[in-house]
């Protein structure tokens, strides 16, 4: 190799290893935005389908390990709970004798008929510890990132991010499987600086599956941080 | 002409017996077999109409189009108040409102795939008398009647409780805490799958289709037009049809009244072959009886009607004497009943067959067979007979001289 080879070469390496920085980067402060130690959450899920617009409002807790506690607070299903425990998810109905159990390909259901499954209402939201991530495209006011799933256990092996430059907030998001089929599509807007965090108080979610619809989440109120007592995430709890 | 063929029939005992058994035989057969075919059609359709459409059903247009995803959201609304207007048409006996849902239940940790039955336990033809195996039929909102294939499989009996999960009307999932008030056991195999039966009220309230169902089912004189039912409705969301149109088993029905027409005629061309062939050999063997005949100055197309008027009393004594056994045979057969499931026909789930077929045979159905033997038995020896047309007198005599 001749020194001009090596050159290039060396400038090549370092030009990767910048590249992969710079998308680490762009995803590091997108994770920070994203996850929260613990949060508290109280939001009016809008859910628009062939039989017209139902709303219900829902009360959701989690914390960083991904655990997470959803009450229906208002609307035709209110009393009903679900709580995410790493695997599993375990639903309350105040009419059964027991408590459900869901786990593997149960999870990926619709939540309360919406477009969002149970998933993506709930779990370790983290990308940097379950995607491998690339930037493929870059305008003015976003990033577009690829990432594609560290393991098979991610309900999206892929997605498509357009991350905003300013606040590092993912404006849309194509979730797809890993064939590359588009299962759901999400649109962000509303983005509010909560602490020294942006989060999107409007989240559209179209289940790309479905003929037609979508859900539409308005978040009232956030707080992030709080120290939130273990007891809530267990299934003792749920039925109280 | 009739003492002639008589004692021309007595003639050749042998051969008139081989040719009567055949007939006899054939008659026993296909009229067993039509036994059993009538038995299990009016069995299934009993069962379609009781237990699964009504004689006319009722659905929404949106649901029928959706069917195949049962789409739980396109349920009739108001139903207590069209079921009213239902009943108030002479013709109609009543009628109900059903929901069918898949669901699951479940039991611990422990889950299991049913189908749920929201019905009016005062109102409806889902239940034969005797179908309790234990226990009651529910009293109270959460009570359910299970099948005993689900008592078995979730192993649980009279006063014990699960929880079952479904879909509800409004896309969301609700589940609900029942208790087993009784268990039945059908005799429509269909009804004994993992299936249980709730009170419509309380199934439609916990799937968000307050005062719905998904279907209407009404139970008639037969005779009432579903046009009828349509007019006083007069709600143009609604499909109402006839159980023969909502019915695989029932658009089948006259398709397989065809085939068994045809396999009957089959039965008894191939046991009139037996005769073609005796009544062959009776003419070349009496060609010379036949000669003298025509000799004495005897129309031979007289003589040709006798060998077919010996034939057609051959038939009709085989064929009477084939109809006895036969009946004999069908009403031990309807008393005793065929165990389906021995039989190899537990397999053969969701055609609403049950478990024990009783066939049964229509007086008339025995003279339609015998005249039918007679009509194919001489119309099979109409052409072999035409030999005695060819007979020539003097050559006949000379040949057997």
């Amino acid at each position: 190799m001749n020194k001009k080879s090596l050159t290039l070469f060396i400038m090549m390496i370092l030009c990767i290893q910048l590249y992969a920085a710079d998308v680490n980067s762009i995803i590091e402060k997108y994770d920070f935005n994203s996850t929260f130690d613990s949060s508290v959450a109280e939001s009016t899920i809008i859910i628009k389908d062939s039989l017209g617009t139902s709303t219900q409002k829902v009360k959701a807790y989690s914390r960083k390990n991904g655990d997470t506690l959803i009450e229906i607070t208002e609307g035709p299903d209110q009393g009903q709970k679900v709580l995410r425990l790493d695997s599993s998810i375990f639903l309350y109905y105040p009419d059964a004798n027991q408590i459900i159990r869901l786990q593997g390909s149960a999870l990926k259901d619709s939540f309360m008929g919406s477009d969002f499954s149970y998933e993506d209402l709930s779990g370790d939201n983290s990308i940097i510890n379950n995607y491998d991530a690339t930037l493929v495209n870059e305008d003015e006011t976003t990033y577009t990132i690829k990432l594609e799933a560290k393991s098979r256990k991610q309900p999206y092996q892929k997605q498509l991010l357009t991350i905003d430059k300013e606040t590092f907030v993912a404006t849309k998001a194509t979730l797809m499987s890993a064939s590359g089929k588009e299962l759901r599509k999400m649109e962000s807007s509303d983005i509010r600086k909560v602490g020294n965090r942006y989060v999107a108080y409007k989240v559209e979610m179209y289940d790309l599956l479905k003929k037609q619809g979508s859900t539409t989440m308005i978040i009232d109120s956030l707080n992030i941080d709080e120290s939130l007592d273990p007891y809530l995430f267990t299934t003792d709890n749920l039925s109280w | 002409m009739f003492k002639l063929a008589w004692k021309n029939i007595l003639r050749n005992k042998r051969r008139s017996i081989l040719s009567a058994s055949a007939i006899f035989l054939a008659v026993v057969f296909v009229s067993a077999m039509l036994s059993l075919y009538q038995g299990m059609i009016m069995d299934m359709q009993e069962n379609i109409i009781n237990h699964q459409l009504g004689n006319i059903n009722i659905k929404t247009k949106l649901y029928v189009e959706n069917e195949r995803i049962l789409p739980l959201q396109f349920y009739i609304k108001n139903v207590d108040e069209k079921i009213e207007d239902i009943n108030s048409i002479p013709g109609v006996e009543f009628a109900t409102a059903v929901t069918k849902i898949p669901a699951m239940t479940f039991l611990g940790d422990e889950s299991y795939n049913v189908s749920i039955y929201g019905v009016d336990f005062e109102n409806s033809r889902f239940f034969d008398a005797g179908i309790l195996n234990a226990g009651d039929f529910p009293s109270l909102e959460n009570q359910v009647l299970i099948s005993s294939k689900l008592a078995q499989e979730m192993n649980i009996g009279v006063n014990d409780s699960f929880t079952f999960l479904s879909k509800t009307a409004i896309g969301g999932s609700n589940a609900l805490g029942v208790t087993v008030s009784g268990i039945y056991s059908s005799n429509d195999m269909d009804m004994n799958n993992l299936n249980f039966y709730i009170s419509n009220d309380k199934l439609s309230t916990t799937l968000r289709m307050v005062n719905g169902a998904t279907e209407i089912l009404v139970y008639t004189d037969n005779q009432l037009q579903k046009s009828v039912v349509e007019d006083k409705l007069n709600d143009s969301t609604l499909y109402v049809a006839d159980w023969k149109d909502d019915s695989l088993i029932g658009q089948m029905i006259d398709l397989v009244k065809v085939i068994y027409g045809i396999i009957q005629v089959i039965f008894l061309l191939f046991a009139s072959t037996i005769i073609l062939n005796t009544t062959m050999m009776s003419i070349i063997e009496r060609k010379r009886e036949i000669a003298t005949l025509v000799a004495l100055g005897y129309n031979p197309h007289w003589i040709r009607r006798l060998f077919l008027f010996e034939t057609a009393l051959l038939t009709f004594i085989a064929s009477v004497f084939g109809a006895i056994v036969g009946a004999i045979f069908i009403s031990i057969l309807n008393k005793t009943g065929l165990d389906m499931i021995a039989m190899g026909g537990g397999s053969v789930s969701g055609y609403s067959m049950s478990s024990y077929i009783y066939p049964f045979l229509p007086f008339e159905n025995f003279v339609y067979l015998i005249l039918i033997a007679i009509a194919i038995s001489t119309l099979t020896c109409f052409f072999p007979t035409k030999r005695v047309l060819k007979i020539e007198p003097a050559k006949a005599l000379h040949d057997e001289t």
